[in-house]
């Protein structure tokens, strides 16, 4: 294959824990059928939902002929944390979901953040909270506060993953932290 | 040159925002004291036109007209101060020498587009004369509303104005942008929040104009809002003069507020953001705060939650640069070349949500706005393909 014709990839990745809506997301935009590798979960996930992923979702955006963007989830639970490192290589960018109806979102926040900070520091993030309109507190000022505190601060909003239009927002904020002038 | 028949023509005059009656006054006046300056006319066949645009389908029809006859003059009658720099303004109330004295105005407006667009066909063709084409008069068409809710350009428009961009370095157009929030809708809900959420506890804000009272319920502690009201309903009270409403704001108890709250998560109701952003837009229509000093710089403490939000032009591009960075929005303006009004609309929903921060003199820009100019990002065309995917999928 010579070079012109070679299809340049580039990832774009979701993270978040269990039920956070990662799945959905990557469903939203695929324009292929997207893959998950969920199975019966067998532990304390079970409370949250009946199947997790244990792998990774895995979805793609065509972009013309030679340029594709794919989307990987990564799973939610912290002992396949071992995958994160090789998931984020090549990635333009992190989209965190966080679920509000967790007990301890705030703690989700930073374990998330510490985890992937060597992808952030050399890359963008925007975050998605998911499940407000069901749980509005903690608020979305509440957790600017929070990014405050840690010295942080990032686009975040408000996400309902089963709508293209929310998770789209996710990715332009992404697109435009990288560079504001894209639509100019 | 012009021909005499084209100085003596009167001007081609359509109406818009008057019930038949005072329609019919018009009219009744101008037979009387026009002296032959203006004959009214379907939209079609003006020249130029009249908009009240204290009449709620008023801003909607000069949006419509302003984008369909850009080169037609347009008089604006309005209690309100003058909004758009490149139309006449006659403030209410008005006499005869004043509304005469405006027709004039547009008049010579008239004239000088023809004569601009002659010496232009001359110059372009070679030729010796141009005619100028007759209009055909007709019957002044009723005056329906025209608004459509639903194409994103009309959404903008209804969002951000339609003003044309000003020298903003000559002071009087300069007046133009600013607009006082205290004096409208806007600044009661903002003082009604802000005493919410000191206080944590529901604010129920009445609103009665006309014969109708409408509520609008506060719940600060999920930031939330229920309301009955409609945006089309809404959008028009934004308008609406603070002397020609009656407003009063009523505290609810703790237990009462809690109870709103679980019927506003019930009913899924909208948030206060996504309130007070829009209210701020549909006042602002493009113009800041006055006091809003555009050289110094400004800085956003974070992004507004566009899920919720009515989305403005160049709003992504607004947002990523002032939470980078502190930035005046002179040099936001020119670095991405897109109108005054987005930017200032923006800045307007900004402000309202509390967004924006100034920055003291020590950080102001150091370079001169010639000298600034912007980066792009190694996968710009990359991005950009993301972008057009997405709006197609949008």
């Amino acid at each position: 294959m010579s070079a012109s014709t070679e299809k340049q990839h580039y990832k774009i990745i979701f993270t978040g824990p269990v039920g956070s809506g990662k799945t959905t997301a990557i469903s939203a935009l695929s324009d292929e059928q997207a893959m998950t590798t969920d199975e019966l979960a067998s532990d304390m996930t079970k409370q949250r939902k009946q199947t997790t992923t244990v792998a990774m979702d895995y979805g793609v955006m065509n972009l013309g002929a030679n340029e594709r963007i794919h989307l990987y989830g990564t799973p939610g639970q912290e002992r396949f944390n071992f995958m994160w490192d090789i998931l984020t290589e090549g990635g333009i960018g992190l989209i965190l979901l966080l679920d509000n109806t967790r007990s301890n979102p705030f703690q989700d926040l930073q374990f998330f953040l510490r985890s992937f900070s060597a992808f952030i520091a050399s890359n963008k993030v925007v975050i998605g909270v998911t499940f407000m309109d069901e749980q509005p507190v903690p608020s979305l000022e509440d957790y600017h506060q929070k990014l405050g505190a840690m010295k942080n601060s990032l686009p975040i909003f408000e996400v309902d993953s089963r709508q293209q239009q929310d998770v789209a927002i996710l990715v332009q904020a992404l697109l435009y932290s990288h560079d504001p002038w894209l639509g100019v | 040159m012009l021909n005499k028949s084209a100085q003596k023509k009167a001007l081609q005059m359509a109406v818009f925002g008057m019930d038949s009656k005072a329609f019919k006054t018009l009219e009744f006046a101008m037979q009387k004291m026009g002296n032959g300056l203006v004959a009214f006319v379907s939209e079609d066949a003006s020249e130029a036109a009249i908009f009240n645009l204290d009449n709620p389908a008023a801003q909607s029809q000069f949006d419509k007209y302003h984008r369909s006859h850009p080169e037609n003059a347009i008089i604006l009658l309005s209690v309100k101060d003058p909004v758009y720099a490149d139309c006449i303004f006659v403030k209410k109330p008005f006499d005869m020498d004043g509304l005469l004295a405006a027709i004039r105005k547009a008049q010579k407006q008239k004239l000088e587009w023809i004569s601009r667009k002659n010496s232009q066909s001359m110059s372009k063709a070679g030729a010796s004369s141009v005619r100028i084409e007759k209009k055909t008069k007709s019957k002044l068409s009723p005056i329906t509303p025209v608004v459509d809710f639903q194409t994103e350009k009309n959404k903008d428009r209804r969002f951000c104005g339609a003003a044309a961009d000003v020298d903003l370095g000559e002071a009087k157009q300069r007046q133009s942008i600013f607009y006082s929030p205290a004096e409208s809708l806007q600044g009661k809900l903002q003082m009604a929040n802000s005493r919410a959420r000191q206080k944590k506890q529901a604010i129920i804000v009445a609103i009665k104009f006309e014969d109708d009272i409408e509520t609008i319920t506060l719940l600060p502690r999920i930031n939330k809002v229920i309301t009955a009201l409609d945006d089309k309903k809404l959008s028009y009270l934004c308008t609406v003069p603070l002397y020609c409403l009656e407003i009063k704001l009523f505290r609810q108890n703790m237990e009462k507020s809690r109870e709103l709250e679980r019927h506003a998560i019930k009913i899924h109701g909208q948030s206060i953001d996504a309130l007070l952003w829009k209210v701020a837009l549909w006042t602002s229509r493009g113009r800041v705060p006055a006091g809003v000093n555009l050289n110094s710089p400004v800085y956003l403490k974070h992004w507004p939650n566009f899920t919720r939000l009515h989305v403005t032009p160049g709003a992504f591009s607004i947002a990523a640069l002032l939470h980078d960075k502190p930035m005046s929005l002179v040099l936001l303006i020119k670095l991405l070349s897109i109108p005054q009004r987005y930017v200032f609309a923006f800045y307007s929903g900004a402000i309202a949500l509390d967004l924006v921060e100034l920055k003291k003199a020590a950080k102001e820009e150091t370079q001169p706005i010639e000298k600034q100019q912007q980066e792009h990002h190694p996968h710009r065309k990359l991005f950009g393909l993301i972008m057009q995917k997405l709006k197609r999928a949008g």
